[in-house]
């Protein structure tokens, strides 16, 4: 237990050192301190209107395409989805009293009937049995041919990028190679790695014998790519997502430091210019940056 | 203008009214931090994003009252030093600062006694000044302090009792006891 000269020590230690910070608390700041730090604060406060700015574009860029993605499958015939039920067999069974001859000539008017533009339809076996064990006919499904090209059709695409985010137009330099294509008829779907650098732009003031010089400075951010496309081949059009992660942590600006990120959706205009949002995780994931970018490529 | 109205300009935003909010409480905010911190540039630092937190969560708050503000602001300050502290832990070496003269704007040094009290506490290990500032200045329970640092109630004890040791004798020594 505390004695009480021990008490009454700790009650003059602290009670002095509050008094002492509450004189000390009011001390005024170096006015010219003051002064930058207000400027330090109404800049990242203004940075913080622009990101809000970006964000919006960024989602007004989302939404639309969003909104042309929608129309194009709006514009698409909807496939029918058959049911587990319909997927079974297809059994058709016909009375063995009535003459075989009168079965042949129902069957071929039925499935000439039944002949049916739908692929779906194609792919459900049919098969017209009789009463006991006797097959007349089976219908093998089409299935529609796939073709898988791994590693096959190597053909490196150069691309060149620009990136509109809060610090300004960020552009990228860059080359995917295609590692895994996997075409269905309707739509090819591909698996691309790749290498960008991507520039960041800035200009830096001097004082020179009394002038003021503005030298530009690029800082370059290397980044691994990974993207995944697939293309509608009767349209031509194409949606892609990349993520990149950045290799060289030595240059770091404010945008790009420590373990860095970015995530892109695109979709194409044309054959060689796409479009989309894209998002910045970066300063070890802890900050987020929004931005649209434009890729033109080969 | 009030404290009340100067909330809610700020809650809408309005620039000058945050910037009038700055040049009321940054004085008081900077020194609050260079308690803690000890180091001019960390403690600009914390005011700093300080700042940026109060001006970005203004919007939760809710004025109940004089010193409210003041107190909510504290919290944020704090909390955002506590912050550059921990973000310096990995640091081997402790950076010093030399310079903790404490000058009014027109250069006339404050009062010497307290100058020279504040100037003990900082000169404590990072440890001992952090939960002394809390416990004693702030007036955080141990439980609190042990939720805020990530240490024990029984650690946050052992250090306080070691920061008032520690400062006994230095204040004893400069005569301020």
């Amino acid at each position: 237990m505390k004695s009480n000269k021990e008490n009454k020590s700790i009650n003059i230690i602290d009670r002095v050192c509050q008094n002492a910070s509450q004189v000390a608390d009011r001390v005024n700041v170096d006015i010219s301190k003051k002064k930058r730090l207000w400027d330090n604060i109404s800049q990242r406060l203004s940075d913080l209107d622009k990101r809000v700015l970006t964000w919006f574009l960024a989602m007004t860029t989302s939404f639309s395409l969003l909104i042309a993605g929608g129309v194009e499958l709006w514009k698409n015939t909807p496939e029918v989805i058959p049911t587990q039920r319909e997927l079974t067999l297809q059994v058709k069974t016909i009375d063995t009293s009535e003459p075989i001859e009168s079965f042949e000539h129902a069957l071929t008017s039925e499935l000439k009937a039944k002949k049916q533009p739908s692929s779906i339809n194609s792919l459900i076996p049919t098969t017209t049995i009789l009463k006991g064990t006797e097959i007349i006919q089976t219908k093998q499904p089409e299935i529609p041919k796939e073709s898988h090209k791994a590693l096959q059709n190597i053909k490196p695409q150069i691309y060149l990028g620009t990136t509109l985010s809060t610090v300004g137009l960020t552009p990228e330099l860059g080359i995917d190679v295609p590692v895994y294509t996997k075409s269905t008829g309707k739509h090819t779907h591909s698996i691309k790695t790749g290498i960008s650098a991507q520039f960041l732009l800035f200009g830096q003031r001097k004082a020179t014998e009394g002038e003021q010089q503005v030298n530009n400075t690029a800082i370059p951010s290397v980044f691994a790519n990974l993207l995944y496309e697939i293309k509608d081949n009767s349209k031509n059009s194409t949606w892609s997502a990349r993520i990149g992660y950045r290799l060289n942590n030595n240059n770091d600006t404010s945008i790009y430091s420590n373990h860095t990120m970015k995530a892109s959706l695109h979709k194409s205009i044309n054959n060689h210019i796409k479009i989309g949002p894209e998002v910045i995780f970066t300063n070890n994931f802890r900050k987020v940056y929004p931005g649209i970018g434009l890729v033109v490529s080969s | 203008m009030e404290e009340g109205e100067l909330v809610k300009k700020c809650k809408d935003h309005d620039a000058s009214a945050q910037k009038e909010l700055y040049d009321k409480y940054m004085d008081q905010m900077y020194r609050i931090s260079l308690r803690y911190l000890a180091n001019e540039a960390e403690a600009e630092d914390a005011v700093t994003e300080g700042f940026l937190k109060i001006f970005s969560k203004v919007g939760s708050f809710e004025y109940r009252g004089k010193g409210s503000l003041t107190g909510w602001m504290k919290r944020i300050i704090v909390n955002e030093s506590l912050m550059v502290l921990r973000k310096r832990k990995h640091l081997l070496v402790d950076i010093h600062e030399t310079d903790h003269k404490l000058k009014s704007i027109d250069g006339v040094e404050s009062n010497l006694q307290e100058e020279d009290i504040i100037n003990e506490i900082k000169k404590l290990p990072k440890g001992y000044r952090t939960v002394f500032n809390l416990y004693a200045i702030e007036g955080f329970s141990h439980r609190e302090i042990g939720e805020k640092l990530g240490i024990s109630e029984n650690t946050s004890k052992s250090q306080l009792s070691k920061a008032r040791a520690s400062l006994a004798k230095s204040l004893v020594k400069i005569g301020a006891v």
